[in-house]
């Protein structure tokens, strides 16, 4: 099912902007001091970033949706333990992945929701482009996870060098070398499956 | 192909299948989950001794070793104090902390309901069910056996077989069916309108007809239409705990039952005693 709705989402061109300024700074002491609606703010900032990385990470949707929610309700649970001096997606990315790798750990075989949704097809001039999108996540997610980390990060969101070795706590140098190593893997993946690079 | 066109295909590739935007309500449903959080924040910040807890612990050991260092150096000059007369060789009986006797004040009614239900044979027969002590004490429910609405909906049979249905649980494992729902209870909709809604698209045409059958079966709409119940099933790990054959048989278990339909049951639930014994049991 994942498959089909995959080809149904509206993408957008581009990668997702991630800000990350005082604001976040606000929000988070405001949901300190108990205003809880202020936690609306947050979710609105990184629903985007937060649900796209899910997305590449797991290659399922139901999945991604429950990773991204979890992350933002664990991340409320836990704030009071929100280091101020770190970024704020820095530290809710950590909870991400933790989410998106217990969803992994707990994956079960799915059904489709019903039979006509199985059979579903995109219209035959977007046939081409689905299959490649398809055969695109599919070698993401054949990478071992400290390369798909960096792929994903770095192609879906606008971070810096600096800010993803932040997120992954490691030096800006040694995200871009993985980085490197990642890509290679990555198209040799799509060469040997057969979507044309 | 040079490593670098290479590389930027791949860019390429990358950059076609793009961002993806979340479903409609995503905020609106962690925002929903949020508000049955307790509230537990606090202004303080809470540094982690990874993050420089430590260096704070240093510096407060540092402040207490410089005091009683300008003590000894002062009691070094003016002589150390005597001991008080009577006291040389005597060895003074453990000060030991004992727990005043409970005062009839101290004592809520919810105390005594949630004990009366600890002591009482429903405890008993509860304790001696493995399957039910098992389902009470999983993670994924101990959140929710804190709210009174969600403890007050179990004591239904029905629900409690209901939570159990693979129909609910297709419901709210699938968004689309999951904003049916919401829909359906925005719009006070009956089961009957739900079911001749238009269709405007395939998916969700599918996903309005599994939530008609489910608001069509009694039971299965008495968990639809409880805003707890609902956003607990919306939760993976609950929903997965719901689906395990081992929680089918505890839900319909006599034992857990009878224990719900005590008075106590939501007294020590919510006080966190029911877990307490759980645990110590």
């Amino acid at each position: 099912m994942s498959d089909v709705r995959d080809s149904a989402i509206n993408f957008s061109a581009g990668r997702v902007y991630v800000s990350q300024d005082a604001h976040d700074d606000l929000l988070v002491t405001r949901c300190l001091r108990g205003d809880t609606t202020a936690f609306e703010g947050i979710v609105e900032r990184y629903q985007r970033v937060l649900f796209t990385l899910a997305l590449r990470m797991l290659g399922d949707y139901d999945e991604a949706v429950d990773a991204a929610q979890n992350a933002f309700v664990k991340s409320y649970q836990k704030l009071a333990t929100f280091d101020r001096k770190r970024k704020f997606f820095s530290w809710i990315y950590r909870i991400l992945l933790n989410e998106c790798l217990n969803a992994r750990r707990d994956r079960r075989p799915r059904e489709p929701l019903t039979p006509e949704l199985a059979t579903v097809g995109s219209p035959a001039d977007l046939f081409e482009a689905a299959e490649r999108r398809r055969g695109v996540q599919a070698a993401i997610l054949a990478l071992p996870m400290e390369s798909r980390e960096v792929i994903i990060l770095r192609h879906f969101t606008e971070l810096s060098y600096e800010d993803i070795g932040d997120a992954l706590g490691i030096e800006a140098k040694t995200v871009k070398s993985r980085l490197h190593t990642a890509r290679e893997r990555l198209g040799q993946l799509l060469l040997a499956w057969g979507p044309r690079t | 192909m040079t490593d670098h066109e290479s590389e930027e295909g791949v860019a390429h590739l990358l950059a076609e299948l793009g961002p993806a935007d979340p479903p409609a309500g995503f905020v609106a449903n962690v925002m929903a989950r949020i508000s049955l959080e307790p509230h537990k924040q606090t202004t303080g910040r809470v540094v982690p001794f990874a993050k420089g807890g430590i260096a704070m612990t240093r510096k407060a050991m540092w402040g207490i070793a410089a005091a009683a260092a300008i003590l000894l150096g002062v009691f070094a000059v003016r002589g150390f104090p005597p001991v008080g007369r009577g006291t040389e060789g005597t060895v003074g009986a453990a000060k030991k902390y004992q727990e005043p006797q409970i005062a009839a004040k101290d004592v809520v009614l919810g105390d005594a309901a949630a004990q009366e239900f600890l002591q009482s044979e429903a405890f008993d027969q509860l304790m001696k069910d493995p399957q039910a002590r098992s389902f009470l004490s999983d993670s994924a429910l101990n959140a929710y056996l804190k709210k009174q609405e969600f403890l007050d909906a179990i004591k239904s049979n029905d629900v409690r077989t209901a939570l159990h249905s693979e129909l609910l649980a297709k419901i709210f494992s699938d968004y689309d069916a999951r904003n049916a729902v919401e829909d359906a209870i925005k719009a006070n909709a009956a089961s009957a309108a739900v079911r001749q809604a238009s269709a405007d698209a395939v998916v969700k045409s599918s996903a309005r007809a599994l939530v008609a059958r489910a608001f069509d079966d009694a039971a299965l709409a008495k968990v639809l239409n409880n805003a707890v119940l609902r956003s607990a099933m919306a939760d993976s790990q609950f929903r997965n705990l719901m689906s395990s054959q081992a929680a089918a048989a505890a839900l319909s278990s006599q034992a857990l039952a009878k224990a719900v339909a005590q008075n106590g049951f939501n007294a020590a639930a919510m006080s966190g005693r029911l877990e307490a014994a759980l645990i110590s049991r």
